[in-house]
């Protein structure tokens, strides 16, 4: 796999695209209120000795209200990938670790239609990487209710997903699986490899109330089904001596819901927000996220935010760690060393500094509204869970203070 | 994939009495907000940047990108919009 131009400077790219699309724009509709551009590049980092991973993620959006009635918005992301990880899940991972690039591009597309009291939504994107492409459909309407007090909100997206894989035959026997060696021959026609389909739907339901002057709440439902193959196509996992690729069931059912309120601390030009959320799915595992954010006006133009959050969750119900696989097998048919199906502990400690001016009514800048430049940073520590952890897939990332940062710069405008 | 037993972890309670309960919590939060319309008059900050959920739609979908493939978990991250209520 090989990068293309894009990782050259590929912080340069989203600023670029959006400056385009800034002086491209027509004019927006008066009166109109959703007519944005923003810009933004995330560089994420796993330190790990053996196994680091880094991903640069560009990330450019436009959105704009047309008339009274229609607006649409544009969207593209990518994702630059460098790192290196074991190709064999077992009692030694990390003598196995392998090298590895690949870029992801995303981009999508909405169309909104607009009444004075509801939204519709439609929209589609597609993204595609050496090894995985996917393809999205989305419906979504959201009213406003009494006296606009209550937004409720509900979406529905179905994508269609083709995952290249090795040619391994249906009659074959679960312990022959083989693994993809490489993505050189993805999509191409070849005895070597194949596609698998994956189609995912998921549905969305939010309310958000206006409790009081200065409390926000906020409720919601999100399920989600999949079907399809969902297994790391490189991954494998030691089964006593045998190295096998990974065996995921071909259904998954997801559920979450989940509330938040936002208070506002008028005395002192801040709020809060407290987050709760509680997930289960078909493969027994069930998780509990928490989260709580301070914003505070630190001058009028300067917004500090500060933000922590944890996620607690336990196995996939055939997950087993890499010392029972090597001495046990799998726990029936299906085996996995994903770090997501493991118990785990995730931590995640955040600061973001928002310098956010409007422009005045006189100034020769007519066609904006107020500029926009944020920086922000995260810390995230990661815990296994597990009965021994020396043994979890996420082993090598755990054994640091500090296991991961986010590092984020964004710039737009509303106009 | 059936929907597994989760007593043998929980202790008896079920998956679907807590999604129940985490429903029924959401449903009074919300039923609590329509005892007294809040007029647009009193929301001047429920206006600002700061009072909106979601507010910054790049930074939460990067983090909602970094949490998925992280955490079996997804969704439920909550939808945009607040605020003012005026969508």
């Amino acid at each position: 796999m090989q990068l293309g131009p894009a990782r050259a400077r590929p912080w340069r790219a989203p600023w670029l695209l959006a400056g385009l699309v800034a002086v491209c724009a027509p004019r927006p509709a008066d009166g109109s209120g959703d007519n944005r551009v923003r810009a933004g590049v995330t560089y994420f980092h796993e330190p790990a000795r053996n196994t680091p991973l880094s991903v640069v993620h560009p990330q450019v959006s436009y959105s704009q209200d047309y008339t009274r009635h229609f607006g649409m918005s544009l969207g593209y992301d990518a994702d630059i990938v460098t790192g290196a990880t074991p190709q064999i899940f077992g009692v030694d991972v990390t003598s196995s670790a392998t090298k590895f690039q690949d870029v992801r591009h995303n981009g999508t597309v909405g169309l909104r239609f607009m009444s004075d009291l509801a939204t519709f939504r439609i929209g589609g994107g597609f993204a595609g990487e050496n090894d995985y492409r996917s393809g999205t459909i989305q419906l979504g309407a959201t009213a406003d209710l009494f006296q606009r007090n209550t937004q409720v909100s509900v979406d529905y997206v179905h994508n269609i997903d083709r995952v290249c894989d090795a040619a391994n035959s249906a009659t074959q026997e679960l312990l022959e699986l083989r693994a993809l060696d490489s993505s050189d021959l993805c999509f191409r026609d070849s005895a070597e490899t194949t596609t698998r389909k994956l189609s995912i739907d998921t549905v969305n339901l939010s309310i958000t109330q206006v409790l009081t002057p200065w409390l926000l709440g906020q409720a919601g439902i999100v399920g989600q089904h999949l079907r399809g193959f969902q297994s790391n196509p490189y991954r494998q996992v030691l089964l006593g001596r045998r190295a096998v690729q990974e065996h995921l069931p071909d259904i998954r059912n997801r559920m979450s819901v989940f509330a938040r309120l936002k208070f506002a601390l008028r005395p002192v030009r801040g709020s809060i927000e407290l987050f709760g959320r509680f997930y289960a799915d078909s493969w027994a595992i069930e998780g509990v996220t928490v989260q709580a954010a301070w914003d505070q006006y630190l001058a009028r133009p300067l917004i500090l935010r500060l933000r922590g959050r944890l996620h607690v969750q336990d196995s996939a119900l055939f997950y087993r760690d890499g010392s029972e696989y090597a001495s046990s097998g799998a726990a029936g048919s299906y085996w996995t060393g994903d770090r997501e199906l493991s118990a785990l502990m995730n931590t995640t400690l955040g600061a973001k500094l928002t310098y956010l001016a409007r422009v005045p009514a006189n100034s020769r800048i007519r066609r904006i509204e107020s500029f926009r430049v944020s920086a922000k940073t995260d810390l995230l520590f990661y815990r296994s869970r597990t009965d021994n952890p020396a043994f979890s897939p996420n082993a090598e990332r755990t054994r640091g203070l500090l296991d991961a940062i986010v590092i984020q710069a964004q710039a737009g405008f509303d106009f | 994939m059936p929907w597994p037993s989760r007593s043998d972890r929980t202790n008896g309670v079920t998956t679907d009495r807590k999604v129940r309960r985490a429903l029924l919590a959401a449903c009074l939060v919300v039923v609590s907000g329509c005892a007294r319309a809040v007029l647009p008059s009193e929301k001047a900050f429920l206006a600002d940047p700061i009072m909106q959920f979601d507010e910054d739609d790049l930074e939460t979908a990067a983090d909602e990108h970094v949490a998925s493939n992280r955490e079996g978990a997804f969704g439920g991250q909550g939808a945009g919009g607040g605020g003012c209520g005026c969508n």
